[in-house]
């Protein structure tokens, strides 16, 4: 799931608040967008029910980049703004 | 309870705002949804950049935040709010905590904005593969960029300004493929109307000159080969109806493609609130029909900016001022006489910049060979996996137009709702069967607009049922 070099960076260090990502920590940047944050840590690709394809648009209308976000499902990570504590989950496979 | 509002706004982008702000001068109040964090829609969106100490935000967006922030008053304005359902004078929404709200309203103004056009190809399912006005949402909303050699490919002004935007970035930019010819004389002539347009419109063909970045014209991708990701892109040239001869590839190395053919109106609510809609491929496609004051065929539904045809960003501001006139005069409110003559300079402004919309689109509306190139495995519907395969059997098989070929293959019955894949859907059946997109007709939509939780709508029925 992920690279080891990132195919993507940010271009400015921003403060940074902790987000759990299927029981991993991790930094990403305050209030934007989940998606960018973790594609420039080299998370890419998603599982999850009809997940043939990746997440395609970046503006919330693909679909492809929906999970479980503090307990709610089908939740779009490219608007999800990033919060100190939030909890993401891949949605399951069958669900 | 429902809310009551007299004028529901859909869509906080310049369009939706500017005719909120129009109101609010003649002293009539609205809600303002959109399903943003922040007002601007696509074209303003607020982000990193604004604390960062070398402002990139575009200024007109940082003005509309302000002067929506002083209207508070007057302009409800509702951010992450997600419109799921419309019919009777009555709309649904969630907000960002999942909640159902409903709000009764005298007039709408759909104000939805564009989404881009995509043709599906293989390997377009990989990770790497993002939209040029994702990358340029990844850029203005976060400030992530891509840091491995990438391939823009497309057609239309945007991918001039983010192939320029991502070289500004520092990002190593391998090629721009365009599936467009170069800009006729008379396409050129045309876009005169707006010299500004235009200058910088070579500007930016001038900077990817000096940045030595190739750009091809009349190409198109016809694969993205990678195993897990993109690793390559190969690309040919293409006939005068866009489709490439695959025979003549070149191979392009990277590690991401932007793709984006445009834009199209987001057609989504107008078509849930029962909006008789027509095909011109010069607006972008499907679009609800409006006069030019934006009255729509149901009464009391307005569209305002590119939902009601793509004329871009600053004819969706002039929209502004004439709809909200529109509007005043269904609630028969005064239209104050400032706002008449604001809504006859925004008249006069919109006439040329639609003249300068209609070359872009004889320059760049995508054309029907560029979807029906795609080879028999190829995913047409990205969410519920449907191939060019399945897709071309049930079109043999008799299924003419786009809903019954729905009911064959589920194509565009996930999650998306066929967002993605209509444009392809369309143009294939245009080619394998001979109908034009206009007697194709639009497929239908059900509400939910979008996925919601079983809770509510089990909430809608029991609030309908109410008395």
């Amino acid at each position: 799931m992920t690279h080891p070099t990132p195919y993507y960076r940010r271009l400015a260090a921003t403060p940074e608040i902790e987000i759990v990502l299927d029981g991993t920590s991790l930094r990403v940047p305050a209030d934007a967008p989940v998606l960018p944050s973790l594609m420039a840590l080299g998370i890419e690709a998603w599982s999850g029910r009809n997940r043939q394809a990746q997440p395609l648009c970046l503006m919330g209308a693909c679909f492809q980049c929906t999970a479980v976000v503090d307990g709610r499902p089908g939740q779009r990570l490219c608007r999800t703004p990033a919060r100190q504590g939030m909890s993401i989950g891949s949605e399951q496979a069958d669900g | 309870m429902a809310d009551a509002t007299p004028v529901a706004i859909v869509g906080a982008g310049p369009a939706g705002s500017g005719v909120a702000f129009a109101l609010a001068e003649a002293g009539v109040g609205c809600v303002l949804i959109d399903d943003n964090a922040a007002a601007g829609g696509q074209v303003f969106r607020a982000g990193w950049q604004q604390s960062a100490p070398r402002s990139a935000a575009d200024p007109r967006g940082v003005e509309l935040r302000a002067r929506l922030r002083r209207a508070a008053a007057t302009i409800d304005h509702r951010p992450n709010s997600e419109l799921v359902a419309v019919e009777n004078g009555m709309l649904w929404l969630l907000d960002s905590d999942g909640r159902l709200g409903s709000i009764r309203f005298d007039a709408l103004v759909v104000a939805t904005g564009a989404i881009e056009v995509f043709a599906p190809m293989p390997g377009w399912t990989l990770p790497g593969v993002v939209g040029l006005a994702g990358l340029q949402t990844m850029l203005k909303s976060a400030g992530v960029v891509p840091a491995a050699p990438t391939v823009l490919a497309g057609a239309g002004p945007l991918l001039y300004l983010v192939a320029t935007q991502m070289i500004e970035a520092g990002v190593p930019v391998a090629a721009v493929v365009d599936a467009a010819a170069r800009p006729s004389p008379g396409v050129l002539a045309q876009m005169a109307a707006r010299p500004s347009l235009l200058l910088a419109g070579l500007t930016l063909r001038l900077r990817l000159l000096r940045a030595r970045v190739p750009v091809l014209t009349s190409t198109a991708i016809v694969e993205i080969e990678g195993g897990g990701h993109a690793e390559a892109v190969r690309v040919a040239p293409v006939d005068r109806a866009w489709r490439p001869h695959a025979g003549s590839a070149t191979r392009i190395e990277c590690r991401v493609v932007g793709l984006g053919l445009g834009l199209r109106p987001n057609v989504d609510v107008t078509r849930a609130a029962g909006c008789r809609h027509a095909h011109d491929l010069g607006r972008g496609g499907w679009h609800p029909e409006r006069d030019e004051d934006g009255v729509t065929s149901v009464p009391g539904v307005f569209v305002a900016g590119d939902a009601g045809g793509i004329t871009g960003a600053d004819a969706a501001i002039a929209d502004g001022a004439i709809v909200a006139v529109a509007v005043l005069r269904h609630l028969c409110q005064p239209v104050p006489s400032m706002l008449a003559s604001e809504a006859a300079v925004a008249r006069r402004l919109r006439a040329r910049q639609r003249l300068f919309a209609k070359a872009i689109m004889q320059w760049s509306a995508p054309r029907p060979g560029i979807f029906d190139a795609a080879p028999a495995d190829t995913m047409i519907c990205r969410c519920e996996a449907v191939t060019r395969r399945a897709l071309d059997d049930a079109l043999a098989g008799g299924y003419e137009a786009p809903g019954p070929a729905k009911m064959a293959t589920r194509i565009g019955m996930g999650a998306c709702q066929g967002r993605l894949c209509h444009p392809a859907l369309q143009a294939i059946t245009q080619q394998r069967r001979g109908i034009a997109p206009a007697d194709q007709g639009m497929p239908t939509v059900r509400s939910p607009l979008r996925p919601v939780p079983a809770r509510a709508l089990i909430a809608m029925a029991h609030a309908r049922s109410e008395p």
